[in-house]
């Protein structure tokens, strides 16, 4: 009999993973942190729609998702660290805390294995394994590092140190910082292109990007945009680069081979994180002040959706799934 | 000398900036009413912006500058205090506009923690706003939001500087604002 009820048990967990995991592949979900709401809202971005809402504590800002799309990490700087919630169940699994308020970027490596979080007080990205979720290293950055970019072959991990104005260059290999340079005014949110061969750095206080080549972090150009810019996130093959402009309500375009601003995209009110669905076409932004999501076309950099989201959206990094 | 003396308000504020960054949490207030008399009408009264006459807070305000982006003002409140506040972007064919408040004085100084604390008079940091006049019909809706910080940067905040000090402020100012607006456009 109770053989039996195991096997029925097993079946069922079977036929859900089996559901869920193929309702995952189909359907790329973004998790939006809703700081002031202390909730995250996931859109299915197939039907444009939020499904469901995370109630988590800790004031959530930064997202980082595991390659498979099983696990999204929502730092929480209130409550000292991050949160972990389970994609397929919906559900809030742990809060690990770090010991520090400044924990707010947030990126995984490209197997899953490793998270990493920055903290904005103690000047380093603590390195946690994501099985037994230790912190195994914290490595010396800048000062106030934010955001985190992970190159696609898992060799280096970018930091944007805030008050520095400096990228730091992490080897991943043996966890040291290889190489740093001053960028623009106050970096926060950067880019890394597929090919791993560039970075693209968005400087809030001097209003511009500055795009970087990776191999001795030499400058390429700079390039103005609008005002407080905040995030990045690449397109169409890495050809257009989108930033958030904080104070300007818009996104600017710049196209990556002549660094030229193509457009510039109004969106909600106070835009902060973005992020490029895997179709590479379609660009999500999360707008603070007005609660939604802007869904802009890379083709046309037209505005193709509005979704509502919570209140205080921020959604800093990587928020859409594979 | 006069060089040093100039600089130092400007790092200050620079510093208060980025020290408010990502310590406490951002937060928004957003008010808006709705006014039986034409946007433009209602435009009119508000577009100007070194007049404040109609925000009754305000006693006076002295301006470098009209319309154009950058230009400074700075309100004499009825209490005796003084907001600085920069123009970030005036847009007449949209009927909006964007600033910032660049310096403040204190209302009062209180101890906190054993800490001389000065307390703005406006209670928040690092605060942007922008008022927006929409057509809607015969009449008109004004929107005013803000973004900002709660004026204490450090953990557990006096109740003078915490975030309900801060958002029940900036909610009295613009409320009061927006009834005198309604009173004046409707008379």
């Amino acid at each position: 009999m109770q053989v039996r009820h195991i096997h029925l048990k097993t079946a069922a967990g079977l036929l859900a993973a089996v559901f869920f995991s193929t309702e995952l592949r189909a359907q790329p979900f973004a998790y939006i942190s809703n700081q002031l709401d202390d909730s995250v809202s996931i859109i299915d971005t197939a039907s444009g729609k939020v499904i469901d809402t995370v109630k988590i504590t800790g004031k959530p800002a930064g997202v980082a998702l595991s390659p498979d799309g099983k696990t999204v990490y929502i730092s929480t700087p209130k409550a000292n660290g991050f949160a972990v919630i389970d994609t397929q169940q919906h559900q809030l699994l742990k809060y690990i805390s770090l010991g520090s308020s400044g924990a707010l970027g947030i990126a995984v490596d490209n197997s899953g294995k490793r998270l990493f979080v920055a903290d904005w007080y103690k000047n380093t990205v603590a390195v946690i394994d994501t099985e037994s979720f230790k912190v195994k290293a914290a490595i010396p950055v800048g000062e106030s590092p934010s955001g985190l970019a992970v190159s696609r072959d898992n060799r280096w991990l970018y930091v944007a140190n805030r008050l520095s104005n400096s990228v730091s260059q992490i080897d991943l290999q043996n966890l040291t910082e290889r190489n740093v340079t001053k960028v623009g005014e106050h970096p926060f949110g950067l880019s890394v292109d597929s090919k791993g061969e560039r970075l693209y750095v968005a400087n809030v206080e001097s209003d511009d990007v500055t795009i970087l080549e990776t191999q001795h972090l030499k400058k390429i150009a700079t390039v103005k945009v609008k005002t407080l810019p905040y995030a990045t996130a690449l397109a169409l093959n890495d050809s257009r680069l989108f930033v958030t402009n904080q104070e300007d309500d818009s996104v600017s375009v710049i196209d990556t081979v002549t660094f030229k601003e193509l457009a510039v995209i109004e969106v909600g009110d106070k835009p902060e994180g973005v992020s490029v669905h895997p179709d590479d076409q379609h660009v999500y932004v999360a707008n603070w002040f007005d609660n939604s999501v802007s869904v802009i076309d890379a083709k046309t950099l037209t505005v193709v959706d509005t979704i509502a989201t919570g209140n205080g959206s921020r959604a800093f990094g990587q928020f859409i799934s594979r | 000398m006069k060089k040093i003396t100039l600089l130092a308000p400007v790092v200050l504020c620079f510093f208060a900036a980025a020290v408010n960054a990502h310590g406490p949490v951002r937060q928004k207030t957003q008010e808006s009413i709705k006014i039986n008399a034409p946007a433009e009408k209602v435009w009119g009264i508000i577009k100007n912006y070194n007049d404040m006459s109609w925000l009754p807070v305000v006693a006076s305000v002295s301006a470098k500058g009209g319309n154009e982006d950058g230009s400074i003002r700075v309100l004499t409140l009825k209490d005796g205090g003084t907001i600085t506040e920069e123009l970030k972007k005036h847009d007449d064919a949209k009927m909006s506009y964007s600033y910032k408040i660049t310096e403040m004085s204190t209302k009062q100084t209180i101890t906190h923690n054993g800490q001389e604390e000065k307390v703005p008079v406006l209670p928040v940091g690092n605060y942007a706003a922008d008022i927006q006049v929409k057509a809607e019909g015969a009449g008109s809706s004004v929107i005013w939001k803000a973004g900002y910080y709660r004026a204490y940067m450090n953990n557990n905040p006096p109740t003078e500087m915490n975030e309900e000090a801060a958002n029940s402020s900036v909610e009295k100012v613009f409320k009061a604002g927006l009834d005198n607006l309604k009173a004046l456009a409707e008379k």
